[in-house]
């Protein structure tokens, strides 16, 4: 079992570290699934009988500039688990200017580490070697089912969510008012995000949103709903980094929120299922 | 002692105190006649930090031949950092800021320091002097192997540790030094990050090491320090010899400033794992509360010795006063000739005593002349003096002095008036003349008094007056 990979590009290494912020937000820690030609970062919902939550896959050649791996199956996978804020806080180098190339290899010091190795340019021409082990738990095939793609019911509908920052400051000022919010997606590109409790319903329209799926394309106007817990809704919502990318809301009527980001490098996933009113 | 510090140089001196005031809660302040010292350690005494000043860095700097007749130890005194530290902080040290000045008397139960504004506000702080003693610390420390490094480098390399991780080791060789994730953590190690990073021998400016060794020391002590280097942008240089022994990190302006922090390093017995807690080495700092003797204690037994000392002192709070030019118009009853009168000094109470009743208690007739003492019991306690007259001594937690009056023979028994130093606020309760209503009104009033004159705390303290 091995696995080696090399990021020069800083714009690349940007990008990694904000998919690892962003699950660092959602999740204590993550399954990390490497393939020969994908990577899989994979959250699980402990309390939801181990149903994923994050499911986000990233282009290996689009990141890397030098990827190997021998896994131990026929498959040619790898499955381990560690702590996300470790892996974190050990990529928040990546942030700093200097840094010239970011390596990640799977390594056996005391225990199975992932090793992250950060080669910085310092002012004097010497460089600068850091190197971070995060243990990690390797994770044996019989149990890899686990972390199988989720099969995703057919949406009713999906559209492209509004103005995140918009969102986040209702949804956070919202979250006081009541711990469930009821999203609704309507068939003439409406989003309303309520919540109601003894003495008031709030609800928030969102009018003029872009379709981009919807199940049955009748005239009339139909309306889908489901309801989620609001804190961990506004978790996703909280995470910096997503502000710039286009994100994309599914409902499956009283089953699932479905929030994904798809870009060309990596797609990210994000799944609430809906809890009873 | 008396030195003034100009506008420029007291963002250094806030910086410092607030680098300072990270590691202990006492600061010490030795003056001599070239250098102010400020220093302090920690209640585990492994680490111990020092500021110092030189008398260039004052725009005046006075050390008076009365002081250099008194013995070395008068002018050292300790007071709380707490304290000192909300005076500069840094919304305080506002544009309009001119100068500091500070005054240190022999064996004088407060510290004064001025804050000038340029709008010629005067800002007067008192902050009690809570011992008259010198932390006394041994600094012949070895240290064979030198490093000196820029602090931008240092405090980069630092940031690449979690925030939450306390002791690293520094390991160094020949060619590089590696600093690590302290492995013998009580932490599970497998279970955690280790952090590994090289620096090579070329990013420092000395570099004498002479063959290796590895030691372990809490990085958050040190982390302030480093910032404050890093503001200052001044290198850093650390000195150590072996593990176990005492190492300095020290940094140098010149001849203005000087800082150095000592601090202890894991000694070798603490790796062989017989104890899980940190062995850290104490020898390096020894402190004695009076001069003479000089005899190394116990630590555990000199830190229970002090706690009561402390607290009694404690309860003396600073004293605050504000003095506003006539240029700036204020809402006040006064005339500005009569403003004067009301600066606070013991030595001129009973004219603002005289005034205060020509202001506001005309009918009213003064028993007796205002004394004045400094209360150190936390207790309060109404005491009645053979003569029938109640005295009223307020708890010390609130007021750095009350007054205290006789009130027996007054026509108008009773009537308790507190107010402010600068008049503006005072508060009236009647109380009855005999002696029992007047303990239970009273020891109803402080939690009154004490709203009172949180609110007044900002520009003065309040006095008593019982009629």
């Amino acid at each position: 079992m091995k696995f080696r990979g090399k990021i020069i590009d800083p714009n690349c290494m940007k990008q990694f570290y904000s998919i690892v912020i962003i699950l660092s937000k959602l999740c204590k820690s993550v399954v990390l699934r490497l393939s020969s030609t994908k990577l899989y970062l994979i959250a699980l919902n402990e309390s939801n009988n181990n149903q994923i939550s994050v499911w986000s896959v990233l282009d290996q050649q689009s990141f890397f500039k030098e990827y190997n791996i021998i896994g131990e199956t026929e498959s040619n996978e790898i499955f381990f688990s560690l702590p996300i804020d470790m892996f974190a806080s050990s990529l928040s180098s990546a942030k700093q200017s200097n840094l010239k190339t970011l390596k990640m290899k799977l390594t056996d010091k005391l225990s199975p580490c992932l090793t992250i190795e950060l080669e910085l340019e310092s002012q004097v021409s010497s460089k600068q070697l850091c190197v971070h082990d995060i243990p990690v738990s390797v994770i044996l095939p019989k149990d890899w089912s686990e972390y199988n793609e989720p099969s995703i019911p057919s949406h009713n509908i999906s559209v492209v969510m509004p103005s995140i920052r918009i969102v986040r400051h209702i949804v956070d000022k919202m979250k006081r008012i009541c711990p469930k919010l009821i999203v609704t997606l309507g068939s003439t590109g409406k989003m309303v995000l309520g919540v109601s409790n003894f003495s008031a319903t709030v609800d928030t329209h969102f009018t003029g949103l872009e379709i981009i799926g919807l199940q049955n394309t009748t005239d009339d106007e139909k309306n889908y709903s489901t309801t989620v817990d609001i804190k961990k809704f506004s978790q996703f919502l909280n995470c910096e980094t997503l502000n710039l990318s286009k994100i994309l809301c599914h409902v499956v009527e009283d089953l699932l929120l479905h929030c994904s980001i798809e870009e060309d490098e990596y797609v990210l996933h994000y799944f609430l299922s809906g809890i009873e009113d | 002692m008396k030195c003034v510090i100009p506008k420029q140089n007291l963002k250094i001196l806030s910086r410092a105190l607030n680098t300072i005031c990270r590691i202990g809660e006492d600061l010490y302040i030795e003056p001599n006649s070239s250098q102010l010292l400020m220093h302090t350690t920690n209640s585990w005494h492994t680490v111990y930090a020092w500021f110092k000043f030189d008398s260039s860095f004052f725009s005046s700097y006075f050390y008076t031949k009365e002081d250099e007749q008194n013995s070395d130890s008068s002018l050292k005194c300790k007071i709380s950092l707490k304290s000192c530290i909300t005076i500069f902080k840094s919304p305080h040290l506002a544009r309009c800021l001119e100068s500091c000045y500070m005054e240190i008397k022999s064996n004088a139960d407060t510290i004064t320091i001025q804050l000038r504004y340029s709008n010629f506000c005067v800002k007067t702080y008192l902050i009690p002097v809570l011992e008259y003693s010198a932390l006394q610390v041994n600094q012949n420390v070895e240290t064979s192997r030198i490093l000196c490094i820029d602090s931008k480098v240092l405090s980069a390399a630092v940031k690449h540790f979690q925030n939450s991780e306390t002791d690293i080791s520094l390991d160094v060789t020949t060619e590089k030094v590696l600093f690590k994730t302290h492995s013998e953590s009580c932490r599970d190690i497998r279970k955690m990050l280790r952090t590994e990073l090289s620096l090579q021998s070329s990013e420092f400016d000395i570099y004498d090491v002479c063959g290796g060794t590895c030691i372990t020391f809490c990085l958050k002590e040190i982390r302030p320090l480093l910032a404050f280097a890093e503001y200052m942008s001044l290198p850093v240089i650390i000195r150590f010899s072996s593990p176990g022994m005492p190492m300095v990190f020290g940094l140098k302006n010149g001849f203005i400033y000087e800082s150095q922090y000592i601090l202890s390093t894991m000694s070798d017995n603490g790796l062989s794992g017989e104890t899980e807690s940190l062995q850290l080495n104490i020898n390096a700092i020894e402190n004695t509360q009076s001069t003479d003797t000089g005899v190394q204690q116990e630590n555990q037994s000199l830190i229970l010795n002090r706690r009561p000392l402390i607290h009694s002192n404690l309860l003396t709070p600073m004293r605050v006063q504000v003095e506003y030019p006539d240029s700036i118009s204020r809402k006040r009853k006064h005339s500005s000739s009569q403003q004067s009168q009301k600066k606070i000094n013991s030595n001129n109470t009973n004219s603002v005593i005289e005034h205060f009743r020509e202001e506001y208690l005309d009918d009213d007739v003064l028993l007796s002349q205002v004394a004045d003492f400094h209360v150190n019991d936390a207790a309060n306690q109404i005491c009645v003096n053979n003569d029938g007259n109640s005295i009223l001594g307020l708890t010390g937690h609130m007021f750095a002095r009350c007054y205290t009056l006789p009130a027996g023979n007054s026509p108008k028994k009773g009537k308790v008036i507190v107010y402010d130093s600068d008049g503006l606020g005072s508060l009236k309760f009647e109380t009855s003349s005999r002696d029992d209503r007047v303990s239970s009104k009273i020891q109803k009033c402080p939690s009154k008094i004490s709203c009172h004159v949180r609110e007044c705390a900002k520009c003065s303290y309040s006095r008593f007056l019982l009629m």
